[in-house]
């Protein structure tokens, strides 16, 4: 369970995140979704006490992320894939988040398998990793604490369409397990094909925010929908003309 | 890839009610400190030039004693092994490993803390190679007849070694978590004693501050024993100007930032 209740970040002049507020219930995924600039990541580290916010709150299974005892047992967290030391190999990327979480080095080996990092890529240094792969050690760190809430920002850039696939599944499972999922992306397509509930957000606020097929009623697709809540339509339709 | 995952949504019993311990986070950061291929090589290099450097003072000049030995063997690891301090916070920034660190450890002030011990281990260990190396070194060079005097080396000398190791690995963790950039901070940590060299030559008044103040010279009294109480005052100055004061910054500078 996420809940973000009047989230805002200024940052001198400007407002990056203006009073942003939704829940992501047990059960469901969220796609969040926002043209660059929108002010995802900024909520999202927000949610996760990476940074402090100007006003509101955002509780994770209740409380706020940072009073969570081992937040690694409750919330897997995927921000950014290319945020690990190049130098070390991938087993000794989760080994390390292993220990500091308390499990067991099986867990380790049982997740390089469930992304297909087994074998010789677990050996391999960060720095010779794919995107692709990179990503898949970073769904494999989120998941080391067997956590019941996942927020995971872009996880399928640079997956190809087996892993893209396979992850779908995987937050399908999870959510059906139970679990919560809060999941950014910009390719909408697999959002639309994966998420249950929607929250845009463009110039820091929330535009949309629903059910996939409540908010998809008008018989559009997710793109058409897309740009016209972040208001971007009408550039399409200039070029167009 | 398999197609089950195995997640916790379902199995909520097995959360532990506690965070890790910061025994569990300082043996987290002496691993960090080795498991990179510079972390692993830095500390190879200090244990290789400590006996190098053994060997050399036993090979050239007058006969040693096992004091000159056991502390000449600090010099290896007083030169190289801050830079190890330096890295373990600035790589969290330049490799951008502060993201998964501190979401997994929130209370920043404790990774932090386990910084600190960390460092001090890397320094006490390398103090008791340092000093494995000086006694055998003393007994093969006994054999080759190039030492002078007997088995002797105060407690107070090995204590204060021990001390003078922690704290110069303590000021490269220091300035790491001052700046959160390596090369700033491995620049300033070498540059600072040539700087106070420099400047107490041109300005002459600068010489008595810089007995106070430059914490290569305070610490110089330490390599021997029978330390003054005025030079215990002068080492705990300089080391509060060097160390405690860079570290509180710093410490204040971690909590306020923003990961990302």
């Amino acid at each position: 369970m996420i809940e973000v209740n009047h989230l805002s970040k200024r940052y001198g002049d400007q407002i990056a995140v203006d009073a942003v507020s939704f829940r992501c219930e047990p059960g469901t995924i969220t796609g969040f979704l926002g043209p660059n600039g929108a002010g995802k990541s900024t909520t999202l580290r927000m949610i996760c006490g990476l940074t402090p916010p100007t006003s509101g709150e955002a509780l994770v299974c209740g409380v706020p992320y940072r009073s969570l005892p081992v937040p690694g047992r409750r919330v897997g967290v995927l921000l950014d894939a290319s945020a690990q030391h190049a130098g070390r190999t991938g087993r000794e990327v989760l080994a390390l988040s292993a220990q500091v979480l308390g499990v067991a080095g099986a867990r380790v080996e049982e997740l390089l398998d469930l992304v297909g990092l087994a074998g010789p890529a677990a050996r391999k240094r960060v720095r010779g990793f794919s995107l692709g792969m990179r990503q898949r050690l970073g769904i494999a760190h989120a998941l080391l604490g067997e956590p019941e809430v996942l927020i995971l920002d872009e996880p399928a850039n640079g997956l190809d369409p087996e892993g893209i696939r396979w992850m779908r599944h995987l937050l399908r499972e999870h959510a059906a397990r139970g679990g919560t999922v809060l999941l950014s992306s910009h390719l909408l397509h697999e959002i639309e094909r994966t998420a249950d509930r929607l929250v845009v957000i463009a110039g820091g606020r929330v535009v949309g925010r629903g059910g996939r097929d409540e908010i998809l009623a008008g018989g559009g697709d997710l793109e058409e929908e897309f740009l016209r809540l972040t208001g971007r339509r009408h550039v399409i339709e200039e070029v167009e003309q | 890839m398999s197609g089950t995952a195995s997640i916790g949504a379902d199995r909520p019993a097995r959360r532990p009610a506690t965070g890790p311990s910061p025994m569990r986070l300082t043996l987290v950061e002496l691993r960090k400190a080795a498991d990179t291929r510079a972390g692993f090589r830095l500390i190879v290099a200090v244990a290789v030039l400590t006996l190098a450097v053994v060997a050399a003072r036993l090979a050239f000049g007058e006969a040693r004693t096992l004091g000159s030995l056991a502390g000449d063997a600090q010099l290896p690891a007083s030169v190289l092994l801050p830079v190890l301090g330096v890295l373990s916070v600035t790589s969290e920034w330049s490799q951008r490993t502060a993201l998964s660190t501190f979401i997994l450890v929130p209370a920043r002030g404790r990774v932090v803390a386990a910084k600190i011990l960390a460092a001090c281990l890397l320094a006490t260990g390398a103090t008791a190679v340092g000093l494995a190396t000086g006694v055998a070194g003393f007994a093969v060079g006994g054999i080759l007849d190039r030492t002078t005097g007997g088995w002797d080396l105060s407690g107070a000398v090995v204590a204060q070694l021990l001390l003078v190791d922690c704290v110069t690995m303590l000021c490269g963790t220091a300035f790491g978590l001052l700046l959160l950039n390596s090369a700033p901070a491995i620049v300033t940590f070498y540059a600072l004693p040539i700087a106070w060299t420099l400047a107490a030559g041109l300005l002459p008044g600068l010489d008595t501050a810089a007995q106070w103040l430059d914490i290569g010279r305070a610490r110089v009294p330490l390599a021997e024993p029978g330390v003054t109480g005025q030079e215990w005052a002068r080492f705990v100055t300089s080391c509060l100007l060097w160390v405690a004061l860079p570290a509180a910054l710093g410490l204040l500078r971690i909590h306020r930032t923003e990961i990302s």
